[in-house]
C-alpha cells in the first residue's frame, strides 16, 4: 500500500524526459572525443604494431624500444622524475593543504590564493623564472657566489633537480587541492578528541589526520606522478639538451627523425606507465574502501 | 566540604563586540555531576569549550584542581570529554580507541590492556574490542566514547549533549547508566544538555544558563519548586506563569493582583525587588468541587473549565477564571478522580507555598 502522504498528492506533473534524450545529449561530446581522441589514439595503437613501409603488423618497433638503451632510460627517467614530483608535492602540499581545511582565520583566503597562484602564469613564463633563479649565473648562485659560500656555481639548472622543482611548482596547486579535500572529510572532532586524550598537536597528525587522509595523499601522488610524466615544457626548458624524458623524446622522433612508428611506441610505454600507476591508486582506493565498508558504516 | 574541581571565576567571552558568556561564577566540588543547562545559544557549548581549553576566556580565571588553566592547552588539562558525535577514530578498533588516551600518557602496555578491560566492562561492551565504530550501534557507539574519556581517568569528564543522537527509550536508559557510572567512579560531570528532563534526572546540581549567564543553579527540586525568574519556571518543567499587576503586603501573605478580581495570595518572603510574574505548576492545583470547601488552602479560586487533554496518567484541565486568567491544572488520573467536563464549573484550591512570586 502506498503511504498516505504519497495519496493525498496529485500524481507528479513533471514529464519525464524521453528515453532517448540522455544519449542526445552526450552525442556533440562523443562525436568530438571520438574524432580527436579515439581516433587519433587507434591510429597511434595501430601504429605502433606495423612495419614502417608494407605497414604489416610487426613487433620490431618494440624490439628497437626495449633494447635501445637510450630508450629504457628515458623511459626510467621519466618514472623516476614523476615520482619525485609526486612526493615533493604531496609532502610540500600538506601543510598547505591542512591549513587551508582547518583554518577559519582571513588568512586562509590569502592563503588560497597564493597556493593556486602557480596556474595564473603561463608554463612557459613559469619556467624562464626558474630558469633565472637556477642557470649557473642565476640568482641563487649569484647570490653564493657573492657571499662567498661557493667558489663554482652549484648544478642547479639543465639537470634532474631543476625539472622537479619546475614541476613541482606547476603540480603543487592540484596536490593541495585534492589533499585539502581529503582533509576537510575528517571530522575535526577527532583531532580535538585525541587533544583531550592528551595528544599533543604533532601526535594528533601523526595518529589521526595523517591515516585518515591517506586517500588525499594517494590522489595528490596520482596526479603529480601522471601531469609530471606527460610534461613537456618544464623538462624541455629546465632539464637542458641532455636531459630527455618520453615526452620530449616523443617530440624528437615526430620532428627530427619523422620516426612516427617508434614515437607511437614511446607513447605507448607513457600511457602505460601511467594507466600501471593508476590502476594501482585505484585499486588501492577500493580495497580501502571495501575495507571500510564492512569495518565502518556509521552516521558522518 | 569536598575539594574543589573546577572553579570559574568570573568567566566571560565575547567574539568581536558580541557577548557570548557573561560573568559566570562557578564552584564545582570534586565528585559532583553538575548539569549546565539552558536553550541553544544560551553559551553552555561556548563554557564546555573553555573548561576543555579549545577556547580561551576573554576575562577571568578557570581553575581545575586550584591551578589557573587558562594557559594550558587542553592535552594537559586531564579531563575527559564525550562529544555529542561520539567522535570515535573510525580507524582504530574500540580497543585501540579506548587505549589512546593511556597511550598518549605512556602507560605501559599489559597495564594500559588491563585498565581497557575495565573501562569496557564499566560500559559493558565487554567482547567487543576487536570492532571497529561503525559496526557498533548508536548506542554502543555512546559507551565506547565513554569508555574511552574515562580509561585515563581524567579528574573531570565533561559531556557535550552525549544523549541527544539516541533514540528515547535508549536515552532514558542510558540516564540511569550515566549516572551509576558516575556514582562508581566518584568522578566529576559536567554535563551540558538543553535537555531539562536530562538534566533533572541526573544531576546533583542543575546550572541553568540564559542569555550567556547563569540564570539560576542549584539541585534539581529546588530549582523546580523554587525557580527565581519566569525563564526558569518556564525552561523546567511546566508551569503557569501570571503577570502580576499590583502587589499588596497583607498580614500574612503577599497578595498578588493577576487580573480583574482575582487575587492570589502568595507567601511573604519579602521579596528584594517588585513583583512582576507569578508561577504556579499544574500539578500543585487542587480541583475541588465546585461553589464549596477547600478551606485548607490558602487560594480559592471558582472558575470554568475550557478544555480537558487526557494524558493517560493525568488529565490536564484548562481553567478560565475569568478576566483573562487561564490556569493549567495536572488533575492525576486514579480511580477516584473523575474529571471535570467541558464547561463545567469548578473551585481551584491553590497553597500560598505553591505559588512562587517572581521579579524577573
Amino acid at each position: 500500500m502506498k503511504s498516505l502522504a504519497l495519496d493525498l498528492h496529485p500524481p507528479a506533473r513533471r514529464r519525464h524526459p524521453p528515453q532517448w534524450f540522455p544519449i542526445a545529449a552526450l552525442t556533440p561530446s562523443l562525436l568530438v572525443l571520438s574524432v580527436f581522441f579515439a581516433l587519433p589514439m587507434g591510429m597511434m595503437i595501430g601504429m605502433s604494431f606495423a612495419q614502417t613501409e608494407t605497414f604489416s603488423p610487426t613487433l620490431e618497433h618494440y624490439q628497437r624500444f626495449f633494447t635501445d638503451r637510450l630508450s629504457l632510460a628515458g623511459f626510467c627517467r621519466t618514472a623516476l622524475m614523476s615520482l619525485l614530483v609526486a612526493i615533493s608535492v604531496t609532502v610540500l602540499g600538506y601543510p598547505v593543504a591542512y591549513f587551508l581545511a582547518r583554518s577559519t582565520t582571513r588568512w586562509r583566503a590569502v592563503v588560497f590564493a597564493l597556493a593556486l597562484a602557480p596556474e595564473l602564469a603561463g608554463v612557459v613564463l613559469r619556467t624562464y623564472g626558474w630558469l633565472i633563479i637556477l642557470e649557473d649565473r642565476g640568482f641563487i648562485n649569484d647570490l653564493l657566489l657573492h657571499l662567498g659560500l661557493i667558489t663554482s656555481p652549484l648544478p642547479l639548472s639543465k639537470n634532474l633537480f631543476a625539472v622537479v622543482v619546475g614541476l613541482t611548482h606547476v603540480v603543487l596547486p592540484f596536490g593541495i587541492l585534492s589533499l585539502m579535500t581529503s582533509i576537510q572529510g575528517i571530522d575535526p572532532n577527532l583531532e580535538r578528541a585525541a587533544q583531550m586524550l592528551g595528544a599533543s598537536r604533532l601526535a594528533v597528525i601523526r595518529t589521526i589526520v595523517l591515516p585518515l587522509s591517506v586517500p588525499g595523499i594517494v590522489s595528490s601522488m596520482l596526479i603529480a606522478f601522471t601531469m609530471s610524466a606527460s610534461a613537456y615544457a618544464t623538462p624541455a626548458l629546465l632539464g637542458g639538451a641532455g636531459f630527455k624524458v618520453l615526452a620530449t623524446m616523443i617530440y624528437e622522433q615526430v620532428l627530427f627523425y619523422i620516426d612516427w612508428p617508434f614515437a607511437s611506441v614511446m607513447a605507448m610505454a607513457l600511457l602505460l606507465m601511467m594507466l600501471a600507476i593508476s590502476f594501482v591508486g585505484v585499486r588501492y582506493e577500493s580495497r580501502r574502501r571495501s575495507r571500510a565498508s564492512v569495518s565502518s558504516g556509521g552516521e558522518r | 566540604m569536598n575539594a574543589l574541581d573546577i572553579e570559574l571565576v568570573s568567566v566571560s567571552k565575547s567574539y568581536a563586540s558580541m557577548a557570548v558568556v557573561r560573568d559566570i561564577d562557578l564552584a564545582i566540588p570534586q565528585g559532583e555531576f553538575v548539569s549546565i543547562l539552558g536553550p541553544s545559544g544560551c553559551g553552555k557549548t561556548t563554557t564546555l569549550n573553555m573548561i576543555a581549553g579549545f577556547t580561551a576566556p576573554s576575562r577571568g580565571d578557570i581553575r581545575i584542581k586550584g591551578r589557573s588553566q587558562v594557559r594550558v592547552p587542553p592535552e594537559r588539562r586531564n579531563i575527559g570529554l564525550v562529544f555529542q558525535n561520539y567522535a570515535l577514530f573510525p580507524h582504530m578498533t574500540v580497543t585501540e580507541n579506548v587505549a589512546f588516551g593511556l597511550k598518549m600518557k605512556g602507560v605501559r602496555r599489559e597495564e594500559a590492556a588491563a585498565t581497557v578491560k575495565s573501562a569496557l566492562r564499566s560500559v559493558h561492551l565487554e567482547g567487543m574490542g576487536e570492532r571497529y565504530p561503525r559496526e557498533l550501534s548508536g548506542g554502543q557507539q555512546q559507551r565506547v566514547a565513554l569508555a574511552r574519556a574515562i580509561a585515563p581517568r581524567p579528574s573531570v569528564l565533561l559531556l557535550d549533549e552525549p544523549l541527544s543522537n539516541l533514540d528515547l527509550k535508549l536515552r532514558e536508559a542510558m540516564r540511569i547508566e550515566l549516572k551509576e557510572i558516575q556514582q562508581q567512579l566518584g568522578m566529576t560531570f559536567v554535563y551540558v544538555t538543553h535537555d531539562q528532563e536530562e538534566a533533572m534526572a541526573m544531576s546533583d546540581r542543575v546550572v541553568v544558563m540564559w542569555q550567556g549567564a547563569i540564570a539560576q543553579q542549584g539541585q534539581p527540586a529546588d530549582l523546580y519548586r523554587e525557580p527565581n525568574s519566569r525563564f526558569v519556571a518556564d525552561f523546567i518543567g511546566k508551569s503557569n506563569i501570571l503577570a502580576v499587576q499590583t502587589t499588596a503586603t497583607g498580614q500574612a501573605h503577599l497578595e498578588l493582583r493577576v487580573g480583574e478580581g482575582v487575587i492570589l495570595k502568595a507567601r511573604n518572603t519579602e521579596p528584594s525587588a517588585e513583583v512582576r510574574y507569578c508561577s504556579i505548576r499544574p500539578e500543585s492545583i487542587a480541583v475541588l468541587p465546585p461553589g464549596a470547601g477547600g478551606d485548607e488552602f490558602a487560594n480559592r479560586l471558582d472558575g470554568t473549565v475550557r478544555r480537558v487533554v487526557n494524558l493517560g496518567a493525568a488529565f490536564e484541565i484548562d481553567a478560565d477564571l475569568g478576566s483573562d486568567v487561564h490556569l493549567h491544572v495536572l488533575l492525576r488520573a486514579t480511580r477516584a478522580s473523575v474529571p471535570p467536563k467541558l464547561g463545567d464549573s469548578i473551585r481551584l484550591g491553590i497553597d500560598d507555598a505553591d505559588i512562587q512570586a517572581l521579579s524577573a
